[in-house]
């Protein structure tokens, strides 16, 4: 049976694995926040010329962003803590260090950006 | 037609706007309570504010001042690191608000400029500095033979590893102390040195916080403030009792023989009432 310590994995294998997994999020992050930020503008539009289907339409397209936010998430929590903890204690390269420190501070921007901006309801 | 036919069509015409821009008004409406609930319409009271670098047990902390740690439910020394400013609300004071911003060097830059700014801007009336004379939990993959720090024997890693937080815990106060002497309300900080199970020996470690280069940096605040405005306490304590382990549960240092519960809840209560102490000192 194998042991928890077998179970380890090399911080340097585990943060190469980390930095394109965090680019690649740290984009999805960007785009939700662009797609709600578009939301908001038609919703307001549509309110101010009494469109209501179109303010709906925009309303039920914010609700299934936030929806793939907070599906999100928890994953990204960890994903942070995973690559936060492997910068501040894991036994890596300097340039390994460096890269995952940067994707960590872009991805996090990301998700603050995002949160923010879906965290200040349809209305913007 | 009369003033009543007039009153009554006012009327309405009132009740038809209002029916007609229903959902515009309860948007509105909806916006002002957001706007409320998000705290600018609320007038509190100056918060706490608790600082120190990641792992030495802010959240736990804040949680217990909540109210929220429940010691039957929480498991002790299951470390989840913070990845953002959590806030809380003291438990018998709910308009105080607890504010803990995460404690890793990479997230400092971004997270304590705005609260440093606060505490300039006297929106604190007390700052806990939380130390655990190294013992800062970790969770890194690898456990701690992927630690940076590792050289191939256990023992000599926990050595070098509480050195290097200690000093850690040092570089992260002489980042606060400057924004402390600049707060310009009457100012409160506690230094909480926490995990005592793990290395409860008063002598050296009180030392290492009452005369070593830690309270060199406290004196600076203390001799520009002033006792009037500013009044600083040590507190030794164990928030939980739990061996300090990594990440694959490896146990790297027992707690002390003879740490029982007693002697923790004696710690607890000298914590309580050293905070009912800066409460009078307030008021006074």
């Amino acid at each position: 049976m194998m042991s928890q310590t077998d179970l380890t994995f090399d911080p340097q294998t585990v943060a190469a694995g980390l930095v394109p997994l965090l680019k690649e999020y740290a984009q999805k992050l960007v785009e939700i926040g662009t797609c709600t930020r578009r939301a908001q503008r038609l919703y307001a539009k549509a309110r101010l010329e009494k469109q209501q289907l179109a303010a709906q339409r925009a309303q039920a397209d914010f609700e299934s962003l936030r929806f793939a936010l907070n599906r999100l998430l928890p994953s990204t929590t960890d994903l942070s803590r995973e690559a936060s903890q492997l910068v501040e204690h894991g036994k890596l390269e300097p340039v390994t260090r460096l890269e995952l420190a940067l994707r960590l501070a872009e991805f996090e921007s990301a998700l603050r950006q995002t949160q923010q901006r879906i965290g200040a309801g349809v209305t913007g | 037609m009369s003033d009543t036919d007039g009153a009554k069509q006012t009327a309405v015409a009132v009740v038809s706007w209002l029916w007609k821009n229903k959902d515009w008004i309860a948007a509105r409406l909806g916006e002002l309570k957001a706007w409320y609930l998000r705290g600018k319409g609320t007038k509190k009271e100056p918060g706490i504010l608790i600082l120190g670098p990641g792992g030495a047990g802010k959240s736990t902390l804040a949680r217990l001042l909540a109210g929220e740690y429940d010691y039957l439910r929480d498991l002790p020394g299951e470390y989840e690191e913070s990845v953002s400013v959590e806030t809380y609300a003291l438990k018998d004071s709910p308009r105080v608000e607890v504010v803990v911003p995460p404690g890793q060097r990479q997230r400092r830059e971004a997270t304590w400029a705005d609260l440093h700014a606060d505490l300039a801007a006297g929106k604190f009336r007390g700052v806990i500095f939380l130390s655990a004379y190294g013992y800062h939990s970790f969770k890194a993959e690898g456990g701690y033979k992927g630690h940076k720090l590792y050289q191939g024997d256990m023992k000599q890693f926990v050595k070098d590893f509480c050195a290097e937080r200690r000093a850690e815990e040092l570089e992260v106060l002489r980042q606060l102390i400057p924004h402390v002497q600049a707060s310009r309300r009457k100012l409160w900080m506690l230094t909480l040195v926490t995990k005592q199970d793990l290395w409860w020996d008063r002598g050296t470690v009180e030392k290492h916080y009452r005369d070593g280069e830690y309270a060199a940096e406290v004196h600076k605040v203390l001799s520009q403030k002033g006792h009037q405005q500013f009044r600083h306490e040590y507190v030794f304590a164990s928030l939980v009792i739990s061996n300090f382990v990594d990440r694959n549960s490896q146990v790297l240092k027992k707690n002390t023989e003879g740490y029982d519960q007693k002697v923790q809840v004696e710690s607890l209560r000298h914590l309580f009432e050293t905070l009912d102490a800066f409460r009078q000192w307030e008021a006074g």
